[in-house]
């Protein structure tokens, strides 16, 4: 006969047992969907910006058509010979006209117009190169190349980012707040409806901490089942707005995904409901009954 | 063992419910705590049992002067006292073995031994066979039989025991009083409240008289009203 007796009972405070870990799921479900949308967004933009980083377009808009061959040739050149360049690609005309053709209408691409050249550069993956030299390098043999090195689009795919995760470290500020709060609500609650009980169990000998285990074993649970509840909801959630990000396709949404270090960070949402749950509900306790004779 | 001085009570912001309340308790006596209805013997209990503090006077208890005592210190002070309380306070959710076991628990003993002995204990005051019960089950003296098992299993220093014998039949009243005299005679300091001035007149131990919450006598000598204005009976 070693069996825990439970010395207060569960069902004095129904309400609170049976609300709690609904509450809790909803705080668990926001949390997870703003976590999961700032570290999908996050992976995506850094997957990108390693992508275009590593990427490089020269540009050469000279109207006379001899002239612009000779600036591109001597470009390509010079890309070629300089370290940490991996390759030199100038796209051909039908490449260009192929880019062309959806703003302007097919067959309209006549020969007269003065197509710039368009040579696209790799570069060796961890090789910092510095791209103000090389813009100027670049216009001593091409007077009318232009180095494009897609740093601008770098920064506002990162403004984006910085937004998204701003967002969802308040939405989780907000929500560990108002879980804390519901809580103690949920433990004043739970003293009202065990006063007699408590005062009983007082005058028998027991300590506060006794009676504050009661609370805490109590309250971790709801809070685990709740997290549990808000977590799959969020899991269902965030697997059919994936599955919608990839029918809208060919775009920056369908690179946001979950790496599995991310999975393991929703994971610990429903934990971090309980043990929440549990701390707030001890010190609620300790401090309601260090009021009591 | 226990001594109060001057003691005064109130509940709230209300007016005193005792006043001047001057008596002493020693070391392995019996007392009984008689008084009308209203009297304030229950009043007095909870200022015995630490679940009220004097509004001025001077109580002390196991040598203590209970207003040097923190909060702290409370527990380790209530796990020397037993309490038979006037409504029981019986935890419902729990069995009557489990309710019995209760303080031991709490103490933190082993539970094999602390079941065995409340085993033991319920037999005597009579609930053998209603061990796994929960107390809304049980009858009116039932309870109050569970609710002295439950007081003095803990071997308390000092045993309040407020009207145990109201709802059982005279000759349960007798095996309890029975029970309360053996547990004195082995050292607890021993006072019961009680309506029942037969039950007084049987133990023939001396008793503290409440009346409108003063004491009216502290009479050592045991004579039942003997002699004494009686009032209220
Ligand atoms: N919790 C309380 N709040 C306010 N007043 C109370 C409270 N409990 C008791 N009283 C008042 O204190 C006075 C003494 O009550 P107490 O219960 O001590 O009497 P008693 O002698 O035990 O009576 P009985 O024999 O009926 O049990 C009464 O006037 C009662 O109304
Ligand atoms: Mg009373």
């Amino acid at each position: 006969m070693t069996r825990r007796v439970p010395f207060l009972s569960d069902r004095a405070d129904r309400v609170s047992g049976r609300l709690l870990p609904w509450v809790i799921a909803v705080m668990v479900f926001l949390s997870g969907i703003a976590l999961a949308s700032a570290l999908g967004v996050h992976d995506a933009v850094a997957n990108w910006a390693s992508d275009l980083g590593r990427r490089l377009t020269v540009q050469v808009v000279a109207a006379d058509p001899a002239d612009r061959d000779a600036q591109a040739a001597a470009a390509e050149a010079l890309l070629a010979s300089t370290p940490g360049v991996e390759t030199v690609n100038r796209l051909d005309l039908g490449a260009i006209t192929a880019l062309l053709e959806p703003w302007l209408g097919k067959g309209n691409v006549g020969d007269d117009l003065p197509l710039p050249v368009l040579i696209d550069v790799t570069l060796a993956p961890d090789r910092l190169i510095n791209t103000a030299a090389l813009a100027r390098q670049l216009r001593e043999v091409a007077p009318d190349a232009a180095l494009d090195t897609n740093e601008q689009w770098l920064s506002r795919l990162h403004a984006v980012a910085g937004m998204v995760e701003g967002t969802a470290v308040t939405v989780v500020g907000l929500v560990t707040l108002a879980t804390v709060a519901i809580v103690i609500f949920g433990t004043h609650a739970g003293l009202a409806a065990h006063r007699e009980t408590i005062e009983t169990l007082h005058i028998i000998g027991a300590r506060d901490n006794l009676i504050a285990g009661e609370f805490q074993v109590r309250f971790l649970k709801l809070g685990l089942k709740g997290g549990l509840i808000g977590l799959v909801a969020a899991g269902v959630t965030l697997v059919l707005g994936r599955s919608f990000l990839r029918s809208l396709g060919g775009g920056i949404l369908d690179k946001v995904t979950l790496e599995p270090g991310d999975l393991v960070v929703l994971l610990v949402l429903p934990l971090a409901a309980g043990v929440i749950a549990m701390f707030t509900a001890r010190l609620t306790v300790l401090r309601a009954l260090a009021r009591m004779v | 063992m226990v001594r109060f001085e001057n003691v005064g009570m109130r509940y709230g912001l209300g007016s005193e419910v005792l006043r001047n309340i001057s008596f002493e308790l020693k070391p392995g006596s019996f007392h009984f705590l008689t008084g009308p209805s209203g009297a304030g013997k229950s009043s007095l209990m909870k200022l015995l049992y630490l679940a009220h503090r004097p509004s001025r006077g001077i109580i002390t208890m196991f040598g203590q002067d209970l207003t040097m005592v923190s909060r702290d210190e409370l527990p380790a002070l209530r796990r020397r006292i037993g309490v038979v309380f006037q409504d029981f306070r019986l935890l419902d959710h729990l069995s009557a073995i489990d309710n019995v076991m209760l303080p031991l628990r709490i103490a933190g003993g082993d539970p094999k031994i602390i079941r065995e002995h409340a085993e033991e204990l319920l037999s005597w005051v009579g609930l053998a066979d209603r061990l796994e019960a929960r107390p809304p089950t049980l009858s009116g003296g039932e309870k109050q039989r569970l609710a002295i098992a439950r007081a003095v299993i803990g071997k308390p220093d000092l045993l309040l025991a407020d009207e145990p014998t109201g709802n059982v039949d005279p000759e349960m009243a007798n095996r309890l009083l029975h029970l309360f005299v053996e547990l004195n005679k082995l050292g607890t300091t021993t006072l019961v409240a009680t309506h029942d001035m037969g039950l007084v007149s049987r133990v023939g131990a001396p008793q503290l008289r409440l009346f409108q919450g003063e004491l009216v006598h502290l009479d050592r000598a045991s004579a039942v009203g003997a002699g004494q204005p009686d009032a209220g009976y």
